[in-house]
């Protein structure tokens, strides 16, 4: 039997109500669009067939993402903009597709993820907490908690109060969510942080190229 | 709109994808262009109240007007709920995130007694008072629908009027009748008097209620007008009646997640414990086209890779292999399960039993009710030892090896030897599983699940006691004796609680006086009552002491046949006599056949003005 199937990588944004779906549930509301369609997705060849769609880097839930990416499956190729407007008109209203494209690089290449960040706190607390030598903080890992300066993971750019941007470390090997930094900054300056609006806008491999 | 005020908290709680909206298929319209807004309120969580189907009718159903605007509400748990009241955010529209305070209508959907305290909760987390009188404006008006209005009495002082019967018609006479009154000013006394006039319109406050001194009702009068006796609505030409060729597509998982099409309403079989199968009288099917096409704009438009049938009793569709070899023909092509639930296959052949095997999942379940024939004959549930046999056997060969029984505790008439013959029951379909050749290589396990009989209004058994704890007790442990440990290796038994039993029994049939339970209960803490872990029986029965009133006299007292019911002034369109002689035939131990045999004489035809079936001469 031929069994071709053709990678297609939709890159899409999660904005607004979108940003409180799960990871998982991300998947699943994916496959549900595809089925809306007539797009000639492949579907898995074992027991129990099922919409191939494979997220390339989970975005943390009650963050919005501009720059998000999806992989999935066809059977015959077909046009990409029509793959794009297809699927756009049965997403939910916040989540858009903004280009369907050949994956180029492999999601085992993924680095960092580079975050727009909008805080409302007590800037000159935080400024005060961003200078620190050192941040330390308790990381959750499969081996259980260990303590970890992030400090040398954390990279703050373009800094005008309230707004940055905030690259971290984001991949197969290493992660660091960067609610460990601003519970880090609330835990320092014993204040709490009063909004807090996380994007992650673009993502990096290890060559510094963006993920495409 | 909430949403900043959302954004601040969602995160603080449980999947919080369920309470912002946004949906695939959910209605946004623009303000601007709408007259009427209606809040639906399903009384319990996101995740059960997206599972139900009536909800989605009537959803759809609104929108599809273009200036009427319907949004969904549910309860939140209770970490959104503390948020929610700590952040004053009020209680919102999931489409628009607007407080339903402002919203014309608010509807509640009244599946089942115990979601009673929810509704109260819901008002005031809305921020409005929770008493109809305590509301003097019109808007927004407070409605309930579904089952439970057949007696709404206990809830009849929260709510400004009520909807007996299929709501697909009458909400929309409703919001017209509301959209004049907006138009042309009127007070809310008035608009009740002129909503009662609309057929299937209860408004309780036109009703006086008087009391005997044994605690019974001695009488029910209607004033201004309001009818003597409120009756149901049915909708006539059922195959043409309204459905949504769409479904609100949800984020996270709830209890259903798939789609669902209504294949009949009513129920030809008159099992004599049954609510359902006397209030949704009479027995409509929809075509088998219109099935078909159903299944289909429903997958399409919701990208759902299973579909269920629902309906009270599936197997009695009058082509039911036609149907399903026309349903799986398309969802074996598209890949979509088809999923059963309630459906017997002793009936089936082969071929239709082999097709529907390969999408059937979920396990085998039978709901014999009770042990005995003789049991069986009392509640008229027509369902023999043959039967299961048969089902278990093909089930068996097909592979399954678990079984799964639903009986009742407590059913008039009941000895021990009713509750011996479950056991016995049980170790025939051990004896059945093991001598099958071709079974599953594997144990088998059984699970016995007990519910304790509720009696309900409007059916033959709305007349006899509830069993007592004490009577329960015996029964169970009985049963669990009689089986021995080494036994419940092989049968697992679970059991229904008896202070969450006895609760219902008592809103069922209770009257007007309980209002004032519901509102203790609900001021002091209760909500989410139908949660084992939410369920506060205590704070219920410091709730009966303050109003003065006893559990046992709704629960546990036997009724004469000529007493006067709280829901007297409901009409559901058969003869009330005919309960009663459906109750001494039970006694008598006699069946009545189904309806498709033969016209039990219930006396819906003559509201039809036509036989409910042709039989043929």
């Amino acid at each position: 039997m031929i069994n071709q199937n053709i990678s297609v990588r939709l890159f899409f944004s999660k904005t607004g109500r979108a940003k409180y779906i799960s990871a998982l549930d991300l998947i699943t509301c994916f496959q549900r669009a595809l089925r809306r369609t007539d797009i000639p997705v492949w579907h898995t060849q074992g027991f129990n067939p099922h919409t191939y769609v494979n997220v390339n880097l989970p975005l943390s839930l009650g963050s919005e993402g501009l720059n998000e990416s999806m992989d999935i499956k066809l059977t015959h190729s077909i046009d990409y903009d029509e793959l794009k407007s297809k699927l756009n008109a049965v997403l939910p209203d916040d989540i858009r597709i903004t280009r369907a494209a050949e994956p180029v690089k492999k999601h085992t290449e993924i680095e960092k993820s580079v975050y727009s960040i909008s805080i409302d706190c007590d800037f000159k607390a935080f400024e005060e907490f961003t200078e620190l030598p050192q941040i330390n903080v308790q990381k959750k890992t499969k081996k259980g908690i260990s303590e970890l300066d992030i400090k040398p993971y954390t990279e703050i750019a373009e800094y005008e109060q309230g707004f940055f941007k905030l690259t971290m470390p984001s991949g197969c090997d290493f992660t660091l969510n960067p609610s460990l930094f601003f519970e880090a900054f609330e835990k320092y300056s014993g204040t709490q942080i009063k909004r807090l609006d996380i994007v992650r806008t673009g993502i990096l491999c290890r060559d510094g190229t963006q993920f495409e | 709109m909430l949403k900043d005020k959302l954004d601040k908290i969602l995160l603080k709680v449980q999947k919080p994808s369920r309470y912002i909206g946004g949906e695939v298929n959910s209605v946004v319209k623009n303000k601007a262009d709408v007259t009427m807004r209606f809040a639906f309120c399903f009384p319990d969580t996101y995740d059960i109240g997206m599972s139900h189907l009536g909800m989605k009718i009537l959803y759809s159903l609104k929108n599809s007007v273009p200036n009427y605007w319907c949004e969904r509400v549910f309860m939140p748990l209770p970490d959104m709920e503390e948020e929610m009241r700590k952040n004053d955010i009020p209680l919102y529209g999931l489409e628009s995130l607007e407080p339903i305070k402002d919203f014309d209508f608010i509807g509640f959907t009244l599946q089942y007694e115990l979601c009673y305290t929810n509704v109260l909760a819901m008002l005031d987390l809305a921020g409005l008072p929770v008493y109809s009188k305590d509301r003097e404006n019109l808007f927004p008006i407070v409605i309930g629908g579904g089952p439970c209005v057949c007696n709404a009495e206990p809830i009849a002082d929260f709510f400004d009027l009520f909807v007996l019967g299929e709501g697909e018609e009458v909400n929309l006479e409703l919001m017209r009748l509301a959209e004049e009154y907006k138009k042309n000013g009127g007070g809310k006394t008035d608009f009740l008097i002129d909503a009662a006039k609309i057929e299937g319109v209860y408004v309780p406050s036109l009703y006086d209620i008087s009391y005997n001194d044994d605690g019974t009702v001695k009488s029910i009068t209607p004033k201004c007008g309001a009818p003597a006796k409120v009756k149901k609505r049915i909708i006539s030409d059922f195959d043409k009646v309204y459905t949504p060729d769409s479904f609100v597509v949800p984020f996270s998982q709830i209890v259903h997640d798939r789609s669902v099409v209504e294949v009949l309403r009513g129920c030809i079989r008159g099992c004599r414990f049954c609510q359902a199968g006397f209030i949704y009288r009479p027995f409509r099917e929809k075509s088998k086209q219109t099935i078909v096409n159903q299944v289909k704009s429903l997958t399409e438009s919701t990208g759902y890779d299973e579909v269920s049938l629902s309906s009270l009793s599936t197997s009695d569709y009058s082509d039911i292999e036609g149907l399903l070899s026309d349903i799986t023909e398309y969802t074996d092509e598209k890949g979509v399960n088809l999923s059963l639930p309630s459906l017997r296959i002793d009936k089936f052949s082969d071929e239709v039993v082999n097709k529907i095997k390969s999408v059937r999942r979920s396990g085998l379940t039978f709901a014999p009710e009770a042990g005995s024939q003789r049991l069986r004959d009392v509640i008229n549930k027509n369902i023999t030892e043959e039967d299961i046999f048969k089902s278990c056997k093909i089930a068996f060969e097909g592979g399954y090896s678990s079984v799964k029984l639903y009986f009742m505790l407590g059913l008039p008439t009941e000895t021990l030897e009713d509750i011996a013959a479950i056991k016995e029951l049980a170790d025939k379909i051990i004896d059945l599983y093991y001598n099958t050749p071709g079974r599953a290589k594997k144990a088998i396990s059984i699970s016995i699940s007990l519910s304790t009989f509720i009696p309900k209004p409007f059916t033959p058994f709305e007349y006899e006691p509830q069993a007592t704890k004490k009577e329960i007790d015996v029964r169970q442990i009985y049963l669990l004796d009689i089986i021995g440990s080494k036994g419940r290796r092989k049968i697992d038994v679970s059991w229904s609680h008896y202070d969450t039993t006895i609760l219902e029994a008592v809103l069922a049939r209770g009257d007007r006086r309980l209002s004032k339970v519901i509102y203790e209960a609900w001021k002091n803490g209760c909500k989410l009552d139908g949660w084992n872990e939410y369920f506060k029986p205590e704070i219920w029965d410091k709730a009966f002491i303050t109003a003065g009133l006893d559990k046992a006299f709704y629960a546990n007292r036997p009724r004469s046949y000529d007493e006067i019911a709280p829901w007297e002034h409901m009409d559901m369109l058969f003869d009330r006599q005919f309960l009663v002689k459906e109750n001494i035939k039970a006694h008598e131990g006699k069946t009545t056949e189904n309806c498709r045999d033969k016209c039990s004489g219930c006396g819906l035809s003559k509201c039809l003005g036509k036989p409910c079936f042709n039989y043929g001469g």
